[in-house]
Parts: structure tokens; C-alpha cells; sequence
């Protein structure tokens, strides 16, 4: 039996000090955490392939092994909801289709919107006939990686996804959403493992374009359709009602709301300001939108920036090499559509179209 | 109105975001800002500047693989970090007990050499040998009642955050600390440095 009286014993204030002492003069390579950093970046989709495995774009496509349980933008509308059942790091572009052209939806007055240095869109919305539906038909690539008990044991996919989403003309009415997987590839790591991570198949309905459950993250209480909060309510009348209406202070909203996500703060207000542009956007507040994104530091517009199909649209791009993040945002200057999205310095170019259709579930003829 | 969102990221103990959003780099880069410094910092004075650099990497690539397992509701984003980062500290378990043993051991020598001169450094040497004794007996400690010394102390979790971390009760965390406290305090003194390299070793 140990008689703590007769020896000496540290105090409490002792052993802290030595605590504090052991060791205390370890740093941290700056340039090792940053090189860190990137690859986990690129690991969430953030950057694009790489020639190490480890680097290639890797976003959660398999809804059965990587989609995320509580989707944070699950109230978004169709292009956010899109890159959440294909993942994030794809990108999307998106083209008007004919079924605009659908002589029951009337088109709004456009509404020129010079974005500076000589560049001006148009923004030219369809207004929907009741029970009509604006129709988004998206093609997109992304990434899935998984690791085993052994984190040596990755293994990493790519996988080709193609999502329709119809949005009706009335936020709250329901909404649809269907995925269809297209080709598939093991990148790295075992076969049988990559096979599990297939993306498969989904057809979902909701309401506020919200897909699934949401989640309150700090009570875990279910948030009903149509009632989220802050930017997860994006979508609803009220919330676009509440936008500032002059540019420099939506920019400066816009940049508020990033406050500190850690990505570069231009690139992320980038894209965070591209998620205000919904199918529902009004299209005087889809003006705004833009002069304020045309704002932001740094940010890049080019005319006639060419799309993988052979289509153009107006870029509005921000870098960031340091960071090895980067952004663009197409933008139809004819419509103000986006009609696609670029995340990341080296991503693919995915496409979708843009229609109108008379019934939920229904495709223009093409 | 509708307020747009927080301008500011949360205190690490209120910091618990969903993790299930459609573009986790964003998400993810901001956790990487705000921990993996300090966690970095951490496995460093653990496991070596070296090693930790690679256990920060597996850490952050484990949690955005399996950031679906995370709930907010079960804990704080840090201390799910953490938890991830004392799982695959297990695997250097030997290498920690061998670092603090040549810790120990160092200031041995140290101490024989330089003891005795001004003042100065008779306290740089007083601290630096209590250093060296502690050392040694954090070695002597099993690997859970360093854990959870070591996530207290050097990390700075708070009990809740340690309990989270090891997936423990906090009653076994207050206690387990309790003990193993009061064990250093009492043992460090009179530690004579180096006492068997592999001693404790996993």
C-alpha cells in the first residue's frame, strides 16, 4: 500500500506545468497542412483528377454507401438538388430546352442586366401555366471513394449520373425528382467493394424542393418540407422577398453568409450566391442576383464561354490557385438560366436541359 | 426576414454542423481550418511531428468518408475529430511509449550535465526535468488513461468532449482523470527517468 504522505507529490498546479511543458515546443509546417488540405479538398470534390488516385474527384454518389443522411440544402431547388443526388464536385450545366417554347408558359419582359466592363445578360423567365412544370434534365460526373477498417484500404469510382427534376410553379406544391446511374468505373481499390458503391436508381417526391428528410443538426428534430431556416429555406416567396434589393448589399449579404467557411471567401461567395439562382427565382431578384455575383472580387466574365456540347454562356468565374479552389457559373445571357456550374480548377463540364412540361413526370419530345 | 445564416463559424463546443450537405469541400474545409492545427499540434506532441502529419491526413479523410456516421446530436464535430484521430493513434502506440521513454531519458542527461549552474538555468533544468519524469510516467500509464489524460490537457476537450471522443461515459472520464492525476503526481517525483524503453508498449 502506497502512502502518498511520505513521498514527495507533485501539486496540481505542478503536474500541469509539466504537462504544459512536455513537448511544448512541437510546430506545424504550414505548407505540410496546406498540401493536407488540398488533398482533402480534392477528396470532397472540391478540385478535379489528379494523376494520384488518391487526388482523383471524389464525391458521395452512392446513396447506399456515401450520400449523406441529412442533405443541408435538401429545401433547394433543382440545380442544388440535382448535385445532391449526383454529389458535389460534378458540374452541371444546363441549357434551355425547347419546352420553353411551350406557348402555355408566358415569358416575362427580360430584363437587361449589365454585369460591368460591357458584359449584359438577359434575364428571361417562363412564367408557368398552373400545373405546369419546369422541367431540369441534368447530366452530371462524380466521384465516391470508401475506406475500410484499414484506412490504407480505399476504394474510388466514378460514376456517370443523369437527374430530372420538375419544379412546380407554386414552391409548396410537389415536386419530383428521378436518377438514372449511367456508366461506371472502379477507379482504384477492390472491384467488389467499388461495385457496392454503384449508384442506383431513385424517384422521389417532396415539397420545397426538399428530397428526404431534413434534420434540425443541433436538436435532431425533423424540419418539415417548406419550413427550413436560414439558407435552407432558400426557395420560398418570403425568402426572396427579404433579399436586399440593390446589388452591393446583396453582394454584401451574399458575403456575409460565408462567413468562415474556410474556402476562399470569393470563390465561396460564388457559390453561394449561384444557389440563390433557382428555378423559383423571380426574375427581377435573378437580375440582382447576378449585378451582385458580378461584384465579387476577382470574379472573371466571359462572354461566349464555350460548353461541352457546343453551346456558349456567360462565365462568371473566381480562382483561387493558392487554395486550389476555384468556380465558374454559367449563365444563359439569353434567359439567366444557370446553365451550368464548373467547382473546381480542373472539373468536368456536365450538362442538363431546361423545359417546361404540361405533367409532372413528362419530358418534351425531342 | 429570413437571415441569411451565421456570419461566423461556431465555438468548437457548439460546433455541430450537418455534415450532409451537397458539397462537403466546402463543409470540410472549413473543419480542416478550425481543427487541424490544433489537432495536428496534438498528435504532434504525441507521436512526432512526422507521424502526426499523417494520422491529421487519415483523419480528416476517414471523417469525410464516413461523415454520414457523424450526429450532431451524440457530440460536437471536435471531439468526433478526435475520437477518429485516438482510434488511429492506436497503431502508434509503441512508437509513443518509445518517444516518451527517449524523452525521459534525455533529460536524465540533461539534468546530470547541467544542474547546478545560475539560476536560470537551474529552473529552465527543474522544469525541464519534471518534464522528463512526467515522461516517463505517462509511459507507464495504459493507453485509455493517457487518452484521456492527454485529450484533457494537451488538446483541451472538455469531459463531455473526452466522453464523446472515446465513446465513454463522462462518469468514467471525470473518474479515470481523477485517478490518474493524483497517480502522476504522486509517481512523477520519483521516477528515475528511464525504466525499460518497452515498457507499456502495445
Amino acid at each position: 500500500m502506497r502512502d502518498d504522505n511520505l513521498r514527495p507529490m507533485w501539486s496540481e498546479t505542478e503536474l500541469d506545468a509539466a504537462l504544459a511543458a512536455l513537448r511544448s515546443d512541437v510546430d506545424t509546417e504550414e505548407d505540410t497542412l496546406t498540401a493536407v488540405r488540398a488533398e482533402l479538398i480534392a477528396a470532397a470534390g472540391g478540385p478535379t483528377e489528379r494523376e494520384n488516385p488518391m487526388t482523383v474527384t471524389i464525391a458521395p454518389i452512392s446513396q447506399e454507401v456515401e450520400r449523406p443522411r441529412k442533405p443541408r440544402w435538401g429545401t433547394l431547388t433543382a440545380v442544388a438538388a440535382t448535385v445532391a443526388a449526383l454529389a458535389a464536385g460534378a458540374v452541371f450545366v444546363t441549357t434551355q430546352g425547347t419546352g420553353d417554347t411551350n406557348p402555355a408558359a408566358g415569358p416575362n419582359a427580360g430584363i437587361e442586366v449589365d454585369l460591368g466592363n460591357g458584359h449584359k445578360i438577359t434575364v428571361d423567365q417562363p412564367t408557368l401555366a398552373p400545373g405546369q412544370y419546369r422541367l431540369q434534365e441534368s447530366h452530371g460526373w462524380s466521384g465516391a471513394t470508401h475506406v475500410g477498417a484499414d484506412v490504407n484500404d480505399v476504394t474510388q469510382v466514378r460514376q456517370e449520373g443523369f437527374s430530372d427534376t420538375w419544379t412546380p410553379a407554386t414552391w409548396t406544391d410537389d415536386w419530383r425528382q428521378t436518377y438514372e446511374p449511367g456508366s461506371f468505373e472502379v477507379v482504384s481499390g477492390d472491384p467488389d467493394v467499388g461495385e457496392a458503391m454503384r449508384s442506383k436508381p431513385s424517384d422521389l417526391g417532396g415539397k420545397c424542393g426538399q428530397f428526404g428528410e431534413q434534420r434540425n443538426a443541433d436538436t435532431g428534430e425533423t424540419i418539415p418540407p417548406c419550413r427550413g431556416n436560414g439558407w435552407e429555406e432558400i426557395g420560398s416567396p418570403e425568402f426572396f422577398a427579404g433579399l436586399p434589393t440593390d446589388p452591393q448589399a446583396l453582394y454584401e449579404k451574399i458575403k456575409e453568409n460565408v462567413g468562415s467557411s474556410g474556402n476562399d471567401p470569393h470563390v465561396q461567395a460564388l457559390m453561394n450566391g449561384s444557389r440563390l439562382l433557382q428555378p423559383v427565382t423571380p426574375p427581377e431578384v435573378r437580375a440582382n442576383i447576378l449585378r451582385a455575383l458580378a461584384l465579387i472580387p476577382g470574379v472573371e466574365i466571359v462572354d461566349g464561354a464555350p460548353l461541352p456540347d457546343g453551346r456558349t454562356a456567360t462565365a462568371l468565374a473566381v480562382d483561387a490557385p493558392a487554395a486550389e479552389v476555384a468556380y465558374t457559373l454559367f449563365v444563359d445571357p439569353a434567359t439567366g438560366d444557370v446553365i451550368g456550374y464548373k467547382d473546381g480548377p480542373k472539373a468536368k463540364i456536365d450538362t442538363s436541359t431546361w423545359s417546361v412540361v404540361d405533367e409532372m413526370g413528362a419530358k418534351p419530345a425531342k | 426576414m429570413t437571415q441569411l445564416g451565421e456570419p461566423g463559424a461556431p465555438p468548437a463546443d457548439k460546433d455541430r454542423p450537418d455534415l450532409g450537405g451537397p458539397h462537403p469541400a466546402v463543409e470540410f474545409g472549413r473543419l480542416f481550418d478550425v481543427y487541424a492545427r490544433p489537432l495536428h499540434r496534438y498528435l504532434a506532441r504525441r507521436v512526432g511531428r512526422e507521424t502526426a502529419h499523417d494520422l491529421v491526413s487519415e483523419t480528416f479523410l476517414v471523417a469525410l468518408n464516413q461523415r454520414h456516421r457523424y450526429d450532431p446530436e451524440r457530440g460536437v464535430v471536435r471531439s468526433w475529430l478526435y475520437g477518429i484521430a485516438t482510434n488511429l493513434l492506436r497503431r502508434h502506440v509503441r512508437t509513443e511509449v518509445r518517444g516518451l521513454h527517449a524523452t525521459a531519458r534525455a533529460v536524465g542527461h540533461l539534468t546530470g550535465a547541467e544542474a547546478g549552474h545560475d539560476n536560470t538555468v537551474a529552473a529552465r533544468v527543474d522544469a525541464a526535468t519534471m518534464a522528463g519524469q512526467l515522461a516517463g510516467a505517462l509511459a507507464a500509464l495504459n493507453d485509455g488513461d493517457r487518452d484521456v489524460l492527454l485529450l484533457t490537457s494537451w488538446a483541451g476537450l472538455d469531459s463531455n468532449e473526452v466522453a464523446e471522443a472515446l465513446d465513454i461515459p463522462v462518469g468514467t472520464v471525470r473518474s479515470r482523470l481523477h485517478r490518474v492525476r493524483k497517480r502522476l503526481r504522486a509517481d512523477a517525483p520519483v521516477l528515475s527517468t528511464v525504466d525499460g524503453e518497452e515498457a507499456g508498449d502495445a
